[in-house]
């Protein structure tokens, strides 16, 4: 028994620009960071019914499972008061028109193209399995993609290590 | 079945909430969070591409941003750690970050930081009566 | 609205299925909770006055409730965050589980990605337990925290990459599929790799944090710990997210290296139809009513009023399901896979959470340093080698047909030499630096 997909559409991104909406507003870093687990979760879902399944399982283990426990433990390192207590909103900075704009043509544009009928091809069927074609694709047609992923990966434990090391001198 | 503008339109929305964040908020912390959100929206656009498509190549790619996201966001987290640990304000607009991390291992000799053990054990003097 | 309707059911059928598998999990925790307080008790009877039994379990959590309600009075640490540390605890167990597969074709989702998904889910268990202990006490447990995070994100690297050894045994991610490669391949993949099992047995054990293990030490009555408040949260919360860890880590151990719902000789059935072996059917049931006797005669010499009630409940379930693994008997084939299949896995699960916690009361417990230290100087690296003489022993096997003993053995024994060599290396380096004696 399976619900239409459009209920299910429905209800993750519900759930996750409510969340993300108030992820922004909140004061409580905290509480930011587990409405963006919220977030991650309900968009995870939304990757299931694409049936992105490996990307799915990779967002559960590297963004919830380990961005977000870094979020919530640099939460509750790094001076809980101040963190807490600091005015939310820096409405001075005057690149939030430059965003406003963008958002405004973004929108323009939607409307315009669904106005002229559809432009996008419709959504074609894969098939109900596709992790081995990911791991196919992954380690033979964009090994090299793959293998440059290592070297941000690098420079950040490089970077790290050099932060720590400053601080434990 | 549902066209891919769905899609589009939510990955839309969610990057603008993730870049109202990053541009409004002052917290760094926050602010990271925001941008974590951005590369979400992206990777939602990507997957559902791929499926339009019916290939698996945008999966990759969301794979790749994930993992970069993940580096990305624990070098920032460092830093922010790093800077916080003595300006008592977590605020950029007030802080200056290259001074402050080039300042800590000036401050570091005269006092170091206490290490985390110390740090524990103060907190569990401070429990026990 | 036929529409409506189906959305009601399909929520409605969701709904059940969640029900059943928190029951199961609550029945579990309750299991766990009172066999690691008798395990504790038999390992160190003095220290142990109060064993745990059903009652003790309630005057515990009614504690914890009490310095919780007081907690949220005194301490503005607000109302939602303990509660979802709870509810985030509770539901990646709930998830995790409707992964697993339990039989056949016994499972509520057959994921794609089913190891990966549980893994995750059992990362994100992480989050309940340092929500509910950072919490718990206003601003006290940071550092802990830092640390025990570092803890687990560790040895869940090890355990992940002793875990891929069976992975790649197998070829996929899919749950259903590496019980099914066991099935044809004829052995468990512990037999294939049994280092990787035990690297992943070791960094579970390892990773189960200072906390939790100290958490579950029954409380002394003359209510020295009770009040403080710090030790009284940790009962229902932060203990909760650990035993559904263990419960989830219990089931992929068994679930990959185990062989998950398979019975004993599972691949040889038909070789050896006529045979003895045959009878092999007919150990479940009367494993059902052996319990069912031993709990009844248990019962009947029981002084405590409440234990005796425990223990004749617990001789009528097991009576129960006598009848229904017997009854099965006479069922078709898939039937019997099915029912059988499910008291296998959750056999193999109760025999390994068994085998953890006995191994946990006699391992002793370390500083904080050397275990992070073991996990990467030499779990992390040893698992990787492992990796390795398994992705090995699979080569020779397929390329030049090696019999499958002769090259595990082989790999074996080349990932022991390493182990040996990363020991006496990392014990040198050790007294070289003068870190720790």
């Amino acid at each position: 028994m399976m619900l239409p997909d459009r209920v299910l559409f429905d209800f993750f991104a519900a759930i996750a620009a409510a969340s993300a909406l108030a992820m922004v507003t909140r004061r409580n870093i905290l509480h930011a960071a587990i409405l963006l687990l919220a977030t991650l979760l309900a968009t995870g879902g939304i990757f299931l019914q694409l049936q992105a399944e490996y990307a799915f399982a990779a967002q559960l283990l590297l963004f919830a499972g380990g961005v977000v426990l870094l979020f919530v433990l640099v939460a509750m390192l790094v001076a809980p008061e101040s963190l807490l207590q600091d005015a939310s909103f820096n409405w001075k900075n005057y690149s939030i028109s430059a965003l406003a704009l963008v958002a405004a043509i973004e929108i323009i544009a939607f409307v315009w193209a669904r106005h002229n009928g559809a432009i996008w091809p419709a959504l074609a069927a894969l098939p109900s399995s596709n992790t081995g074609a990911v791991g196919d694709a992954l380690f033979r047609d964009d090994l090299l993609a793959f293998e440059f992923t290592s070297v941000p990966l690098l420079a950040t434990i490089i970077g790290v290590v050099m932060l720590a090391k400053r601080r434990t001198r | 079945m549902i066209p891919v503008e769905h899609y589009l339109a939510f990955g839309l929305v969610l990057f603008l909430i993730g870049a109202g964040g990053a541009l409004l908020r002052r917290n760094p912390v926050v602010i990271l969070m925001s941008i974590e959100l951005m590369m979400v929206a992206v990777t939602i656009n990507l997957i559902a591409f791929s499926r339009m498509w019916g290939a698996v190549n945008g999966q990759l790619f969301s794979i790749f941003i994930m993992a970069d996201a993940a580096a990305q966001t624990a070098l920032a987290l460092g830093i922010v750690v790093a800077c916080s640990a003595r300006p008592r304000t977590a605020d950029v607009a007030k802080s200056e970050p290259a001074e402050a991390i080039q300042g800590v291992s000036d401050r570091d000799q005269e006092q170091p930081v206490a290490s985390i053990d110390e740090e524990a054990d103060r907190y569990a003097e401070r429990l026990q009566p | 609205m036929p529409h409506a309707l189906k959305i009601l059911e399909a929520v409605a059928i969701g709904f059940l299925d969640a029900i059943l598998i928190v029951a199961f999990l609550l029945a579990g925790i309750a299991c766990i909770a009172i066999s690691e307080s008798r395990i504790a008790q038999s390992h160190n009877p003095e220290s142990a006055q109060a064993g745990a039994d059903l009652s003790e379990l309630l005057h515990r959590l009614a504690l914890s409730l009490k310095a919780y309600v007081r907690g949220l009075l005194v301490q503005d640490a607000g109302r939602f965050l303990p509660l979802l540390a709870a509810i985030i605890s509770v539901a990646t167990g709930v998830v995790a589980f409707a992964a697993f597969s339990f039989g056949p074709a016994v499972h509520l989702a057959d994921l794609n990605t089913g190891l990966v998904f549980i893994f995750g889910a059992s990362f994100l268990a992480i989050h309940g337990g340092v929500l509910a202990r950072g919490f718990s006490v206003k601003g006290a447990p940071l550092a802990g925290l830092a640390r025990n995070a570092v803890r687990a994100a560790s040895f869940e690297g090890a355990a992940a990459l002793a875990l891929i050894s069976g992975v790649i045994l197998a070829g996929s991610i899919s749950v259903k599929h590496v019980v099914e490669a066991q099935l044809d391949q004829g052995a468990w993949f512990f037999f294939l790799a049994p280092l990787g099992f035990l690297l992943y047995l070791a960094s579970s054990i390892a990773g189960i944090d200072s906390v939790s293990r100290r958490s579950i030490r029954p409380v002394s009555q003359d209510g020295e710990q009770p009040t403080d408040s710090h030790t009284a949260f940790r009962w229902p919360f932060g203990s909760l997210g650990a035993t559904i860890h263990l419960l989830i880590g219990a089931g992929l151990a068994v679930t990959v290296f185990w062989g998950g719902w398979l019975w004993p000789f599972a691949s040889f059935h038909d070789h050896f139809a006529g045979t003895p072996v045959e009878l092999l059917d007919a150990v479940p049931p009367l494993a059902m009513i052996a319990i069912a006797v031993y709990c009844r005669r248990v019962a009947s010499r029981e002084d405590d009023a409440a234990r005796k009630q425990l223990m004749t409940i617990a001789s009528g379930i097991c009576a129960g399901l006598f009848v229904v693994l017997a009854g099965v008997l006479f069922a078709p084939a898939a039937a019997i896979a099915a029912v059988h299949g499910a008291f296998w896995f959750l056999a193999k699960m109760a025999a390994y959470i068994y085998g953890f916690l006995w191994l946990r009361a006699r391992v002793p417990q370390f500083r904080f340093g050397r275990p992070i230290r073991a996990a990467w100087n030499f779990l992390i690296p040893l698992a990787a080698i492992n990796l390795i003489c398994v992705a090995a022993a699979l080569v020779v096997r397929e390329r030049w047909d090696w019999s499958p003993t002769l090259s595990t053995f082989a790999t074996t024994v080349i990932a022991l030499a390493f182990a040996l060599w990363l020991g006496l290396h990392d014990v040198s380096q050790t007294t070289a630096y003068g870190v720790e004696p």
